[in-house]
């Protein structure tokens, strides 16, 4: 008796099927080959209809038909297609974002952001033309096998993804040169500004100014050739007063201007998307509508200030999105060159783009470090000692100068009070002010420590502090020598308590010379 | 101040690529599952095209799946089984050469029963040199033999369910696609 009829089909990793695709792909990208060979040779699918394609293939011989044959087996399978709508949506999410990132980091960039995002529009444009590249990949595979004439839509498409490749390749480095010229634009402003400051007799170089100089000194290529020799025509030894907010209005002012380029750039790009639309709004609204209600006096500096920190985040946002756009597209590269192209020459594409884009993050954001350190809102603004300290729990200050002389920065509250030093070295003066600063000016707590004698009543036995020690519930404000027959003691008390102490003593001298005057009460 | 980094979140990227693979892994439980029902429509049009197999013989063949998930996901490590219900379905699958001990007894009317079962006493008789069986209660001269005894019987082969489903297994990626494009 034979086995019982059972088959099994295992999907095994799903082994069976990747196989069968790598089949069909093969076959049908050979085919591609082959038919497009053949259609050229018969005068091209433009001018012909399938039928005529096909008779025509018949008329070229086996070759011809086979090829025909096969690639109409694959191209029903819309295996290769699949892969190649899905590689080409990796592509869009990647431009998009690529695209997304740039217009967002030209909110807060000035000048160099503007300058790095009008080139980055070419990026925007390449992704425009992705799109309708795309467009004609994705309907040649919906209706893929359908006719010739998709067969030769998909070609087309295939033509215009390996220019929108290069022109994105293009548009990286062109982002990269854009970025450091705007740096070497940076430098040469500054080093135009310290020049004239030092023809006005302002006497130094400033310091913002001078950080920027030699951070761009430190690093290669054009900018850091730039700035060092900037460094060495000026010297290290000038200095120059501290940038006001009106060299930043004036800034700003270049940096509007250069927004309404961008914007009208945007405006005249063909594709009128919608996308493109958003990035202008969105750009319109935090960026040139920030600098004008600044220069108009519509916010105040510290608004300024609070609305360039919500824009930052934004682009630090953005920056992140880039980097992740250009990583998305690093994957949708490599799957583009392994499924359709199968060759290496996608490499040095890939690898290039991609140490443009890193290059333009690290350069953007030297040049944005750089540009707040320029517009005093890092800790390394001039108006202020870097070191100088704060006396939020009050205290006694140090420093040098005398005490009229002004000589020591603080960082001081609203509603502080600040006594001259003449009237803190009065006795008992700097013990009562600690002891209301200790109790956090609990005026009746320390007045009860003292013992207060307006009643009149004996004075509690004083303790003795010649020798030194604790201080306890009463304050030392004051001195008393108190003469005994057993001898003098040094008493340290309140000032209250020296007074009545000292008018005891007065007493006790005119009673040892006599019956006590009148006027004596 | 800006930020441009670029971290790896291992978790969300593990989610990720379930995230992607889930899509490929229902569409290739699909393939396979269609795959399988395919054969079986087919096979059953074999089998009702091989002669007199019924219903019953048509019916008989089914599919059935294992493993098509893991937990709460579709799994790439399912399989589908074809097989049919009647064990002698192989003979017809295959072809076979069926050998009695030492004779084999095939009855005269088509679908009688085995001799054992017959009910009746038999008397065996060799005529013309061919072993035949009768009924030994039948007083007729003329009787005619119930069973004819050979020594064995080639089977032929009579359907074609494996090169059906292996047809089918040859389009698995094409229903793959189709399913994939469908999620």
């Amino acid at each position: 008796m034979a086995e019982k009829l059972s088959i099994t089909i295992k999907l095994a990793g799903g082994e069976e099927i990747e196989r069968q695709l790598a089949d069909i792909g093969a076959a049908g990208q050979k085919a591609f080959g082959d038919i497009a060979d053949a259609a050229r040779k018969a005068g091209g699918f433009k001018n012909l209809k399938p039928e005529e394609v096909t008779a025509k293939l018949k008329e070229m011989g086996i070759v011809g038909k086979e090829a025909f044959d096969k690639i109409s087996g694959a191209v029903a399978t819309a295996t290769r297609f699949q892969q190649i709508a899905d590689v080409v949506q990796s592509i869009e999410t990647g431009f998009a974002g690529l695209a997304r990132g740039a217009m967002g980091l030209a909110r807060v960039l000035g000048p160099i952001g503007i300058a790095a995002a009008a080139i980055g529009t070419k990026v925007v444009s390449a992704m425009n033309e992705a799109e309708a590249a795309i467009r004609a990949v994705d309907t040649a595979a919906i209706k893929a096998g359908m006719s010739i004439e998709k067969f030769d839509q998909l070609r087309q498409g295939f033509e215009k993804m390996g220019l929108s490749a290069q022109g994105v390749e293009q548009a990286l480095q062109g982002i990269a040169s854009a970025a450091e010229k705007a740096k070497i634009e940076a430098v040469t402003t500054a080093f135009k500004q310290l020049q004239e400051a030092a023809t006005r007799g302002y006497g130094g170089i400033g310091t913002a100014q001078l950080n920027l100089l030699v951070e761009a000194a430190q690093g290669v290529g054009p900018a850091a050739d730039a700035a060092r020799k900037a460094l060495t025509e000026l010297g290290v030894t000038l200095q120059l007063p501290a940038r006001t907010l009106a060299d930043f209005i004036t800034l700003a002012g270049d940096a509007t201007q250069g927004t309404a380029a961008f914007v009208e750039s945007l405006r005249q790009m063909p594709d009128g998307a919608t996308r493109s639309a958003l990035a202008i709004d969105a750009f319109k609204d935090a960026g040139v509508g920030l600098v004008q209600a600044l220069r108009n006096g519509i916010i105040t500096e510290d608004q300024f200030k609070e609305r360039l920190g919500t824009i930052t985040q934004e682009a630090a946002n953005a920056a992140n999105a880039s980097v992740q756009a250009a990583t998305q597209m690093d994957s949708a590269w490599e799957r583009f060159k392994q499924n359709l192209l199968g060759g290496a020459a996608w490499d040095s594409v890939k690898a290039s783009g991609l140490d443009a884009w890193n290059a333009i993050t690290a350069s953007i954001e030297r040049a944005y470090d750089a540009l707040l350190k320029f517009m005093g809102l890092r800790s390394q603004s001039p108006n202020a000692a870097p070191d100088a300290p704060g006396f939020a729990h009050g205290g006694t200050v140090g420093g040098r100068g005398t005490g009229t002389s002004d000589s020591n920065l603080a960082w001081v509250s609203r509603g502080e009070h600040i006594m001259p030093a003449r009237a803190v070295r009065q006795p008992g003066v700097l013990a009562l002010l600690e002891a209301l600063r200790r109790t956090g000016g609990n005026l009746r707590g320390v007045m009860d420590g003292m013992g207060r004698f307006a009643l009149g009543g004996v004075v509690p036995q004083l303790p003795r502090f010649a020798d030194g020690g604790m201080v306890g519930g009463m304050q030392h404000l004051g001195t008393v020598d108190l003469r005994t027959d057993h001898g003098t003691a040094r008493l340290m008390a309140s000032s209250s308590a020296v007074e009545q102490l000292s008018r005891l003593a007065v007493t006790k001298r005119m009673t040892s010379t006599g019956k006590k005057p009148g006027f004596i009460g | 101040m800006a930020e441009f980094k670029a971290t790896a979140d291992i978790p969300a990227w593990l989610q990720a690529i379930r995230d992607k693979q889930k899509p490929v892994a229902e569409a290739a439980v699909a393939a396979l599952r269609e795959t399988a029902a395919n054969s079986v429509q087919e096979g059953r049009r074999d089998i009702a095209a091989a002669g007199r197999f019924g219903t019953a013989w048509q019916e008989g063949l089914k599919y059935r799946t294992k493993g098509a998930k893991e937990g709460n996901t579709p799994s790439l490590n399912a399989q589908a089984t074809i097989y049919h219900r009647y064990g002698i379905a192989a003979v017809f699958e295959h072809g076979a050469v069926i050998s009695g001990k030492p004779l084999l007894w095939i009855p005269t009317t088509p679908g009688g029963p085995a001799p054992s079962k017959s009910g009746k006493k038999l008397v065996s008789a060799t005529i013309n040199g061919r072993p035949m069986l009768f009924d030994k209660g039948d007083p007729d001269r003329h009787r005619k033999p119930l069973y004819v005894g050979v020594p064995s019987v080639t089977i032929k082969k009579r359907f074609h369910i494996t090169e059906i489903v292996k047809e089918n297994v040859k389009r698995m990626a094409q229903l793959f696609i189709k399913h994939f494009k469908d999620d």
